[in-house]
């Protein structure tokens, strides 16, 4: 089921929610299984075979919990690894592996046809970092098998994250006090999930599609940027927005999720962009792979640049088993180590305007590879955006796309930025009147925002979830 | 109570939630319990909520005022065939892809040789599109080929020596006014270039084929035209809202003349609906007539309500022969002024006759002429075309 969908807005989300508070208010034990079926029951909406999997790895990873509270031997670790790490390569990365040794090899296996089951990374990270987080001594084993489900399976994060710790919400589970408080800002950071995900994501995702669509023959220079620029825009407003739903729900039901993005687009180095873009995502590499490796503490800097390689490489295959993912992965690694060895981000200068373009210009790069199908189609685009083919500089298609979406790459690229937080700034002094203003037209822009939401979602429009597939 | 603007939203977003939750969650499972289906996916049930959900119009209308506001001139659905465009002239349409028009035709021509053996003659008459050449203006970026795709297709006619009528080139002929000859909101010819389509094609009937009636009878002084203005919301409209290219005008034409008809209308279900009487008794569907209800209500469907397999109309006042059209929706007013001047009317439309092939009924019905009225869009597929030789 889709956040972004009126089955969800209009039956799972209310009835969810009235059941919720008022007949389970008061039960912490009741609450948290209702939760959990639902959750369940979420995700049997759009994968009822998966939900197997899914409470396959609940059951076990609590086991392994209870196991390695027990005594903590490396050995039930390894299993533990064993067992969610194969999940995941059987469901996502089996096809990959036989096709690529098919290839090197010069086998011929059967490469079989699997599905992957949405959200299949997300929750086998929860799991690794519940039973690691155990093991570590940081938290301590839940011994109700339901509430490792609840957490493992929690239908707001449930299939794109963010990647909740066990450790933000193991008090939460059995000592949460909701509040209006809470869910308020609840509601008002979902409705701007909402937008951002279906008018500004959605929207601008048809150009995005477009341009990376077109044979590369017929694609004009101008459309390629106008493309690339849009699945920028995409990319970050799909998934931001999701977070703020996931968010959003969570501290509607009393749950206080940490954030996953800060403005990455307005990042002065590589290192910063992965400090504020999928935060939950770098900051589980570096506790689970790269403090472990020894991080940038270090004797060499050739263990360093190897620490580095491991974590970027993994960052690049967990978006995909396919090898532009990890050639994505390894361009961070590549400029990330520059930027560790060169230290980039401790140097001062007078012109951050040219680093802020230095990252964008990377970052962007860095989108070709992850959104090309493969390198032919990624070596085409690149040709294109510098012009280094025949193709025309301005088509009629990039007009149009331009024309027709003009106010979308206005609002994508105003709203990357820290606007929100500035206005918000703006109106802190309540005794104003320019702030009493805002406050009482502050509900009709949300409901305005909202309705126009429901309003392309009723209307069938575009509705991709790039996250979705990871 | 203080005011607090966060708890203002929650309190309305509450409401909204269970306001919309409970009036759409109920008319979906009432419909799914009046409907009974044998199984539903989850994918079905998704589609239902979107159907039903609640104030569906009204956020259509919202989001098209939008778009309006945006100025944006193509409006795009997550099926990329659904889109819509709005043209110079704020009018809205949709465009045609490059299609080899070539077999479709040869399957007419098969069919004229097969109607030929048994002496029944065979008249094509292609319907104009929305996009007229010389006259609409669709946005940089967009081509339409419905008139390159619709010559070539006429080009094979004319080599294959078939008996057609092009009503784009009669139109430039009499001069009609580009601009009134469709719904602004809607793909289809307005009730008036309808009946303008009529008194050409009957025109033909009378001098080429041995058709006997009264040529006043073409006259539209003997009819009465109705005028509902800002009544009607178009095909395309109602996917776009009121507020992205307005309302239309609707005219409802009906003959002043003493008329006799009685209709059987065939439905893909076995269900025969008859109607008799007078022209408005016998051939309009009365809830589409009523022009007080909601723009949306498909008007332009008076005539007869709607496409059906077959739908048989008899002039008990004429005995000059009887007439099977093979034909798309372009034909639901067409057809009813042609039955002012014809015994007997068979309209077929193969996009949901499938009991038999249409050779085989051809066989059964052993009518006097065979005409095809299709417009330019019904030339992208071969379902149209599927006459059975």
């Amino acid at each position: 089921m889709l956040f972004s969908s009126t089955s969800f807005l209009c039956f799972f989300l209310p009835l969810v929610l009235f059941i919720y508070y008022v007949f389970l208010r008061k039960n912490v034990w009741l609450k948290n299984m209702f939760l959990l079926v639902v959750s369940l029951f979420f995700y049997a909406w759009g994968e009822p075979k998966f939900v197997l999997v899914m409470v396959l790895s609940i059951v076990c990873n609590y086991f392994f919990g209870l196991l390695v509270a027990k005594d903590r031997r490396k050995l039930w670790i390894v299993l533990m690894l064993i067992f969610n790490i194969g999940l995941l390569f059987v469901f996502k990365y089996l096809m990959f592996t036989i096709y690529n040794i098919n290839i090197l090899a010069g086998a011929n296996f059967t490469v079989p046809s699997i599905v992957l089951p949405i959200g299949i990374s997300f929750f086998t990270f929860h799991s690794i970092s519940y039973v690691m987080d155990i093991y570590r001594g940081k938290v301590e084993v839940q011994k109700n098998l339901f509430y490792v489900g609840l957490y493992i399976s929690f239908f707001p994060q449930l299939i794109a994250g963010p990647i909740v710790r066990y450790n933000t919400i193991a008090d939460q589970i059995t000592n949460r006090k909701e509040n209006f408080e809470d869910f308020s800002y609840g509601v008002c950071r979902f409705i701007l999930g909402l937008a951002k995900k279906v008018l500004i994501a959605n929207n601008i995702a048809l150009v995005a599609d477009k341009a990376f669509n077109t044979p590369s023959g017929e694609l004009s220079t101008a459309m390629a940027w106008l493309g690339l620029v849009a699945y920028t825009l995409q990319i970050y407003f799909d998934f931001s927005g999701y977070s703020d739903m996931a968010i959003g729900m969570g501290r509607m039901f009393g749950f206080h999720f940490l954030e996953n993005f800060n403005y990455p687009y307005i990042a002065k180095s590589i290192s910063e962009f992965w400090r504020r873009w999928h935060i939950s995502l770098g900051s589980w590499f570096r506790d689970y792979v790269y403090f472990p490796l020894g991080g940038s503490r270090v004797k060499s800097n050739g263990r360093l640049v190897f620490n580095l390689f491991v974590v970027w490489g993994l960052t690049g295959f967990w978006h995909g088993a396919n090898w532009s993912f990890i050639c994505w992965g390894l361009l961070y690694f590549v400029f990330i180590t520059i930027e560790k060895l060169s230290n980039f981000e401790k140097r001062s200068t007078n012109l951050s305007w040219l680093k802020h373009i230095y990252v964008l210009f990377l970052v962007m790069m860095g989108w070709v590879l992850f959104r090309a199908a493969d390198f032919t189609t990624a070596s085409n685009y690149f040709q294109t955006l510098f012009h280094l083919n025949n193709n025309n500089l301005v088509s009629d298609m990039a007009i149009l796309n331009f024309r027709e979406n003009v106010f979308y790459y206005i609002a994508g690229i105003i709203f990357s930025m820290p606007v929100v937080a500035w206005i918000g700034e703006k109106f802190k002094d309540k005794t104003s009147s320019l702030t009493k203003t805002y406050q009482i037209i502050r509900p009709v822009i949300y409901f305005a925002l909202f309705f126009l939401a429901l309003s392309f979602i009723v209307k069938d429009a575009y509705n991709p979830f790039i996250y979705f597939n990871f | 109570m203080k005011y607090n603007a966060k708890k203002c939203i929650a309190i309305i977003f509450i409401g909204v939630l269970l306001v919309f939750g409970l009036l759409t969650s109920g008319k979906v499972f009432f419909n799914i319990l009046l409907d009974k289906p044998a199984v539903l996916t989850f994918d079905e049930i998704d589609s239902l909520f979107n159907d039903d959900v609640f104030l569906k119009e009204g956020l259509i209308n919202y989001n098209g005022g939008v778009r309006n506001i945006l100025q944006q001139r193509i409006i795009r659905d997550a099926d990329a065939s659904n889109m819509i465009i709005k043209a110079g002239d704020g009018s809205l349409t949709s465009f045609m892809w490059e299609y080899d028009t070539k077999p479709r035709a040869q399957s007419v021509i098969a069919l004229r040789d097969f109607l030929a053996k048994q002496d029944i003659p065979l008249l094509y008459i292609q319907a104009p599109y929305k996009v007229i050449e010389g006259y609409t203006q669709l946005p940089t970026g967009i081509t339409d080929y419905s008139n390159a795709d619709t010559d070539l297709f006429l080009s094979v006619l004319d080599e294959g020596v078939v008996d057609y009528i092009d009503l784009r080139q009669e139109a430039v002929a009499d001069k009609l006014e580009p601009k009134e000859m469709f719904f602004r909101t809607d793909h289809h010819w307005s009730t008036k270039t309808a009946f303008w389509a009529f008194t050409k094609v009957a025109n033909l009937m009378a001098d080429n084929y041995g058709f006997e009636f009264n040529k006043d009878y073409l006259n539209l002084d003997q009819f009465t035209v109705s005028s509902y203005p800002q009544s009607f919301l178009g095909s395309e409209g109602r996917r776009v809202g009121r507020f992205y290219a307005g309302l239309d005008d609707y005219d409802f034409i009906a003959p002043n003349f003493a008329t006799d008809i009685s209709v059987n209308i065939y439905k893909e279900n076995g269900e025969v609906r008859s109607q008799e009487g007078d022209f408005t008794e016998a051939i309009t569907f009365a809830p589409l007539m009523d022009m007080t209800a909601a723009p949306s209500t498909n008007h332009y469907a008076c005539y007869f309500g709607g496409d059906y397999p077959s739908v048989i109309i008899k002039n008990h006042n004429l005995h000059n022969g009887k007439i099977l059209i093979v034909k798309d929706s372009f034909s639901l007013p067409f057809v009813a002024f042609l039955s002012t001047v014809t015994e007997e009317i068979n309209m077929i439309d193969l996009r949901y006759f499938t009991k038999e092939s249409l050779t085989d009924y051809i066989d059964e019905y052993q009518p006097d002429m065979v005409m095809i009225l299709y417009n330019p869009s019904s030339l992208s597929g071969q379902q149209m075309f599927a006459f059975g030789v």
